[in-house]
């Protein structure tokens, strides 16, 4: 009888440790093996390690882009939610938002943590009042101060990139802030390589180049273009997405591993009783420095020791 | 004075002495415990005070960004935020709210949220209703935070004029725009209910000149808040768990380490102010049960040495004084026996006197009986010899030959008589006659003795040897007496040696001159040497003749001149007699 109540006890201590199991879903846009997915995946994996049973969900809506194909994602993944029953869902990427919170958990109960939401999280509705997040903007300020702080004072800028409506939005941001910092910046968009190289050589009678998205340009060559600028950089270039970095000078491009560090952070928060309501959507803050050696020995250009010191990687 | 007594001071001044040394001692460590508490009372308090300076160059470091910076990225003060929360340990948080007027805060808004900050709104920490700024024109909303995580993010756009616990401190930062003012946990109350300890300082313009107050409102463009952790900062300064702390700020205490115990009869208190940008921040220190912080090893080794010396002076001066003690009472004991020995010998001396005069008297009383006898009998005897003789002579005829033979045994007998009579009259004699003292030679003495014997003895051959020039010192009469009687005993016992040797001469008997008279006749046995020099007793038969007075002459003639007189001899081969004179 006694050894029986003892077996009772430790039964019923287990099941109530079962219950008070913490519970996380990650809901990720796209697929694993995405860098970008897999930099945030990492970062929500390291701070929820030890916080809660975390399950992952990956909606795939890179390599499947269609609108049908998001919202059936979509609802798998609500499935999972309404069986899993996490105490918070943290959700990566604009599809997830796009296809999951807003038409199924819009000012709810379930609280949820977005990020990786590009430039503004106002498309989807948010600020809801069980939702908060970060949101991915391009490094468009550090990016001016790094060419300030390598040229010194600059007045004109020529934003290459390819010509899509992604890069048109971006270089609204672009333009409103270089604009407030009383620098005019004057976008080139391109379809072709040829036409990416003649403007490529136009553009160095300015300051400096932004070297943005070359997606697009179907018929890039990586080894020609890399010859090309080796041969024809007079001034700064600079780039903010990495695989541009062959082609620029300096890079100021986002850490995908802090967006999700942070909607892991806001998680273990929530977990301990904080309210998603009262944590303001916020913006990414940190930003991953590339110096392009062999580009820059080929130039006059000498970049300081500050920003030498500061790169976290050299090209 | 006992010895108990005696002892008892000499322990009392010992352990008086060493409590004494002791409590100096005790006093010197007390001291080294009060100037280490006093050194790192000092300690704390400069540590407290640079690291409350440390926040001021931190505050002029980041006041310096913003004043030069035209629009401080996230990034800068990130990079900025970081490096001073690693350099300063205790700073836990800080935050930068720009001044915004009212007018411009829709612009301010439009702005952030065209950064990203989506569906953002400045924001109040109170409630609505109480949601006015304290500043009328202007807000102080949130927009950098360092370390930014979702606990900290929760301040990002709220007014920090509406932070109610630092509203009216924040009144005085803007006013007074050169120093930094702190907030303390009392005014935090309702807050987080934690230690939080906040510095709030004004940003200026960079060529900020101005003393006039509207202007100084006018030149700020922000405010900037620390969060310290006052309590890392005094563990980090107050090592000791030992040192209990009070800080005061402004006459209010913020905050207490340890508890102050003020009943205890020795305590170590030190207050120490710091005067930290117009603040009075009082910092009071005691060092708890500093009795148990003293080391007592020097002290206690004083008392034991101490207690030790006292002991040992103790057993000591007992030991000296007991064995005084025991002197004294052993001299009184022998003092006593001495005294009382001295009246039995007193006693007996006199008891001796008495008996020795009563003997006296006696002996001369029978000296004088026995002299007066001797010479009464010397009258009776003459006539009984001389009508013995005349009736011999007178009627030889008429008388038988057995009468003959009996008058001669008359005759012989009264001459017997008559010569023991003569000893006996010169045994009393030598007694009575005062003794003269004179040196003489004594070897012609004993020549002259021996002359007088060869007359009286003619036919008798004797060899007779005289060391020659002998000297004596005493009654040349008496001595003569001595040698008369000593040489008539060996020329009688040694009669019948077939060479009758005679010698005397003199050997040295411990340091005295000890002269002998040496025969070879028929000695006699020692057992019997205690009777020789006692009167009437002979140790041979009839066969020598004597009356047996002889030695008691010379022995009474001895002992009239101090002397000592003893004989030598072995059975059949002679005998030795030795005299001594004084």
């Amino acid at each position: 009888m006694f050894r029986l109540c003892i077996l009772l006890s430790f039964f019923l201590n287990l099941s109530v440790q079962a219950s008070e199991t913490k519970k996380c879903l990650l809901v990720m846009s796209y697929h694993k093996g995405y860098e970008w997915n897999d930099g945030i995946e990492n970062g929500v994996v390291e701070k929820l390690k030890g916080a809660c049973e975390l399950k992952k969900v990956y909606m795939d809506t890179k390599r499947n882009n269609s609108v049908e194909f998001g919202q059936a994602a979509a609802l798998k993944a609500k499935l999972i939610i309404e069986e899993f029953k996490p105490q918070v869902v943290i959700v990566t990427d604009d599809n997830a938002s796009r296809y999951l919170v807003e038409p199924y958990f819009k000012n709810k109960k379930l609280p949820f943590i977005f990020c990786g939401l590009n430039w503004t999280a106002e498309e989807y509705g948010y600020p809801y009042e069980n939702a908060t997040g970060m949101v991915e903007v391009a490094p468009i300020v550090p990016l001016l101060k790094n060419i300030q702080r390598s040229v010194g004072i600059v007045t004109k800028g020529v934003y290459l990139s390819s010509d899509t409506l992604t890069e048109h939005t971006d270089f609204l941001h672009y333009k409103q802030e270089y604009s407030r910092r009383g620098v005019n910046i004057i976008p080139i968009y391109v379809s072709t390589m040829k036409e990416w190289k003649d403007e490529f050589v136009k553009a160095q009678t300015s300051d400096f180049i932004i070297l943005a998205n070359n997606a697009g340009i179907n018929d890039w060559e990586i080894s020609e273009v890399t010859q090309f600028v080796n041969q024809k950089s007079k001034i700064l270039s600079v780039a903010n997405y990495q695989w541009m970095m062959p082609y620029a000078m300096l890079g100021v491009t986002k850490n995908a591993r802090e967006q999700g560090l942070w909607a892991g952070e806001v998680a273990v928060a929530v977990l301990n009783g904080l309210s998603v309501k009262d944590i303001p959507i916020t913006i990414n803050k940190s930003w991953h420095f590339f110096i392009n050696k062999s580009l820059l020995s080929k130039t006059d250009i000498s970049l300081s020791n500050r920003i030498l010191n500061h790169a976290s990687k050299n090209w | 004075m006992r010895i108990k007594q005696q002892l008892l001071i000499i322990l009392g001044i010992g352990l008086s002495v060493s409590f004494l040394i002791t409590g100096m001692v005790f006093r010197y460590e007390f001291d080294g415990v009060e100037e280490d508490f006093g050194g790192q009372v000092i300690k704390a308090t400069e540590d407290i005070r640079e690291s409350l300076q440390d926040i001021v160059i931190a505050d002029d470091k980041l006041s310096f960004l913003f004043q030069v910076t035209d629009g401080v990225s996230d990034e800068d003060f990130l990079v900025n935020g970081r490096a001073l929360l690693s350099q300063i340990p205790y700073l836990k948080k800080i935050v930068y709210a720009p001044k915004i007027r009212k007018t411009h805060l829709i612009a301010e808004e439009k702005k952030l949220q065209s950064a990203g900050y989506t569906g953002f709104k400045f924001r109040s920490f109170l409630p609505p209703e109480f949601a006015e700024s304290g500043l009328s024109d202007a807000v102080y909303p949130v927009e950098f935070i360092e370390p930014f995580n979702p606990y900290t993010s929760i301040w990002f756009g709220r007014d920090l004029m509406t932070f109610l616990p630092a509203s009216n401190v924040l009144h005085d930062v803007i006013l007074n725009t050169k120093k930094m003012q702190i907030v303390w946990p009392e005014n935090m109350n309702g807050n987080t209910g934690k230690n939080d300890y906040y510095l709030f300082s004004s940003v200026t313009f960079l060529d900020y000149m101005s003393n006039v107050r509207s202007e100084k409102t006018e030149d700020v463009i922000g405010v900037l808040a620390y969060k310290i952790e006052l309590e890392d900062l005094l563990a980090a300064a107050i090592v000791n768990e030992n040192i209990a702390t009070h800080i005061s700020l402004n006459d209010h205490q913020i905050l207490s380490k340890g508890v102050f115990n003020d009943n205890f009869f020795m305590t170590l208190k030190r207050t120490e102010t710091i005067v930290f940008e117009g603040q009075d921040i009082r910092l009071q220190f005691q060092l708890i049960d500093p009795l148990m912080r003293v080391d007592y090893r020097i002290s206690s080794l004083v008392l034991f040495v101490g207690i030790l010396i006292t002991a040992l002076i103790y057993f000591v001066v007992r030991a000296h004084l007991e064995r005084h003690q025991l002197l004294n009472e052993q001299n009184v004991l022998i003092e006593n026996k001495v005294t009382e020995k001295t009246k039995l010998l007193k006693l007996q001396a006199q008891q001796i006197n008495v008996a020795y005069d009563h003997q006296l008297a006696i002996t001369r009383e029978l000296e004088a009986f026995s002299y007066s006898i001797s010479h009464d009998l010397r009258a009776p005897l003459r006539s009984i010899s001389g009508f013995a003789n005349a009736l011999n002579e007178d009627y030889q005829k008429q008388i038988d030959t057995e009468g003959k033979d009996m008058l001669q045994r008359v005759q012989r007998g009264a001459e017997k008589m008559s010569m023991l009579i003569d000893d006996l009259l010169s045994l009393s004699k030598v007694s009575r006659q005062k003794i003269s003292d004179e040196q003489f030679s004594i070897s012609n003495l004993f020549d002259e003795k021996v002359v007088e014997f060869q007359d009286r003895y003619p036919d008798r051959y004797l060899n007779i040897k005289v060391e020659k020039n002998l000297e004596a010192q005493g009654d040349h009469n008496l001595v003569r007496i001595v040698l008369d009687n000593l040489l008539d005993n060996a020329i009688k016992y040694s009669s019948a040696s077939e060479n009758p040797t005679i010698e005397f001469g003199v050997i040295d008997k411990e340091g005295k001159q000890a002269y002998f008279v040496r025969d070879n006749g028929v000695g006699f046995d020692m057992a019997y040497a205690n009777k020789l020099f006692i009167a009437f007793q002979r140790l041979h038969g009839d066969e020598f003749e004597g009356t047996g007075i002889g030695l008691a002459t010379v022995q009474r003639i001895i002992n009239r001149h101090g002397g000592k007189v003893w004989a030598e001899s072995e059975l059949g081969k002679g005998a030795t007699f030795y005299f001594t004179l004084g």
